[in-house]
């Protein structure tokens, strides 16, 4: 037990016949939901598609793939992660218009 | 730039060859408008176009198409041909008479070709309109799973502060007070802490809802269907050695298929639990079958169950409780697991879309877990039971030092190889001979004294079997 758990349980035995415990989160492991991961990595591998080989739809998937890895996103986790591929694929949709303008052709 | 006809295209940079593309029509001027190469409907403006536009067109578009040494030609060479001399004459003049006046001051915007038509970018708009419906459907879903888990907290809040003194922990204040808010795990995760209760570390309840703050996860809801569920995992302090399940068939499965304390201990299978006036989608899975269940599963614990079997899920009680089983990769298998007393219920939230009033009727479930924590706490086992039970203790204790010393037997072995092969190199690389000889003579001393080892043992085997 860590000190502020031990300083707890000593106040306690003193009145209460009790102990307080704190709350400790389990670690959050990855197997419980990869979906934010594999969608995380997914929008980084399309922005990249996206940005060098200057393809639209990849750039707009990458938009989509780290919406919906904000969308299911862990709080414990730091947003910084999914902050910075939202930023990378916006980035790409626009490179890729400003290095092409046309609209992207239907595909039937 | 060169000026070509009345627009100027000054943005392509393709303009220098933009003459190469011109037919050598000389004499009907039309005024072509050569677009990028890539936008696919040229723009052409002929004097049939009827529109006003055209007009103020017809007054500029007089396009010089010949170069200058054209002008000094003599029109009556052409007399007869097809092309008419007299417009020939007439442009010309009209050409002169143009010279002398001014130029007409209008400015076209600079408009790049390709921002003329929306209706081009249809793809793009749509991808937009995904993208707008994916965020309108987040935050609906938020606020949904919000307001759920507060009902759930609303219902539950008052009787748990008669049972616990800490209500309500977040783990990142310093200050152990109640915060009587749930923690949000994510969008869709919420958990909450109590603590502070005779014979009980503490409780934890995790709700777990469905992510409806994401469209692709409601679809696939649709496709298959899974319940909303509320875990309350308790951790008590001591407790009689005993594991014991009770639940859904489907729930029972997957426990001793998951759980590595009741893959281990409940090697019996599982029974239905109609003996115990439960209905018959109900089993039970016992380490001990017959006194432990008889002595759980009394009237008050039955009868709540009956009367909310749509919401009771699984109930679990194991004083060997040690979370999943690892997959091989995870741990070394040899490890022995960190063991915890738990009672842990799962329960499923009744369908919320005909509204959050309904989410009370898991109040009595809640009371149920709590008088649990007590009835487990003064539950003794009978002597012969309890033998039982520490047997199959000691038995896995057994089994997982078995594990761990042949291990600890592989790496002192390879640890004794890498010192006798690294005592060989030394020797190997040393240039000094008499120090080389004394190395020599240290490995041979250590082969021979193995040897003798060896057969000592083996006279002591013949000497013992005599």
């Amino acid at each position: 037990m860590d000190d502020d758990q031990r300083k707890l349980a000593e106040e306690d035995t003193k009145g209460r016949p009790y102990k307080i415990f704190r709350y400790k989160p389990k670690q959050a492991n990855g197997s419980e939901d990869p979906v934010p991961d594999y969608m995380n990595l997914l929008a980084m591998i399309f922005s990249m598609c996206g940005l060098m080989l200057k393809i639209k739809w990849c750039a707009w998937s990458a938009v989509f793939c780290s919406l919906i890895s904000f969308a299911n996103s862990r709080s414990s986790e730091d947003s910084r992660q999914v902050l910075s591929s939202f930023m990378l694929s916006v980035s790409a949709v626009v490179m890729t218009y400003l290095q092409n303008p046309a609209p992207m052709n239907t595909p039937w | 730039n060169q000026q070509h006809g009345s627009v100027d295209v000054e943005d392509n940079e393709f303009a220098e060859f933009e003459d190469f593309d011109e037919t050598p029509e000389g004499n009907n001027q039309q005024a072509e408008v050569i677009e990028d190469d890539d936008d696919d409907d040229d723009i052409i403006e002929d004097e049939s176009k009827p529109d006003a536009e055209e007009n103020d067109e017809e007054d500029e578009a007089v396009v010089e198409t010949e170069d200058d040494e054209f002008d000094t030609l003599d029109p009556d060479e052409f007399e007869g041909l097809p092309g008419d001399d007299t417009i020939w004459e007439n442009d010309k003049k009209g050409k002169r008479g143009k010279k002398g006046k001014s130029e007409p001051e209008l400015q076209i915007a600079k408009v790049p070709m390709h921002l003329r038509s929306w209706d081009k970018y249809f793809i793009e708009i749509l991808m937009v309109a995904g993208l707008s419906v994916y965020l309108i459907n987040f935050f609906i879903g938020k606020t949904k799973n919000g307001n759920i888990a507060s009902a759930w907290l609303k219902c539950h809040l008052e009787f748990l502060q008669t049972q616990f003194e800490l209500v309500g922990d977040d783990p990142q204040s310093k200050k152990g007070e109640s915060t009587h808010q749930l923690n949000k795990e994510s969008e869709h995760n919420y958990t909450f802490w109590c603590s502070g209760r005779l014979c009980c570390e503490g409780m934890l309840v995790e709700i777990k809802l469905l992510k409806r703050q994401d469209l692709i996860s409601i679809i696939s809801h649709r496709l298959s269907p899974v319940n909303e569920q509320v875990t309350i995992s308790i951790n008590l302090e001591d407790m009689d050695p005993f594991v014991f399940c009770v639940g859904t068939k489907k729930s029972i499965i997957n426990l001793q298929k998951n759980l590595q304390d009741v893959s281990l201990y409940c090697t019996e299978r599982f029974k239905p639990a109609d003996k115990y006036s439960l209905s018959s989608d109900f089993c039970i899975l016992s380490e001990l079958y017959g006194e432990v269940p008889n002595a759980i599963l009394d009237n008050k614990i039955t009868k709540v169950i009956s009367e909310n079997q749509h919401l009771f899920e699984s109930l679990m009680i194991s004083d060997q409780y040690s979370g999943p089983k690892p997959n091989d990769q995870d741990e070394q298998p040899g490890k022995i697991p960190e063991t915890e007393k738990v009672i842990i219920m799962t329960l499923n939230i009744p369908d919320p879309s005909r509204g959050t009033q309904n989410i009370a009727e898991m109040l009595p479930l809640l009371k149920m877990a709590i008088y649990l924590i007590d009835k487990v706490k003064r539950y003794r086992l009978s002597r012969e039971n309890k033998n039982r039970a520490d047997k199959h203790r000691q038995e896995v204790m057994m089994k997982y030092l078995k594990q761990t010393h042949a291990q600890r037997q592989e790496a002192a072995q390879l640890k004794k190889e890498e010192k006798a092969k690294a005592l060989k190199e030394r020797m190997m690389n040393e240039e000094d001979p008499e120090k080389q000889r004394k190395l020599d003579e240290q490995i041979h001393r250590r082969e021979v004294s193995k040897k003798n080892k060896k057969m000592m043992k083996g006279r002591q085997y013949k000497v013992k079997a005599m």
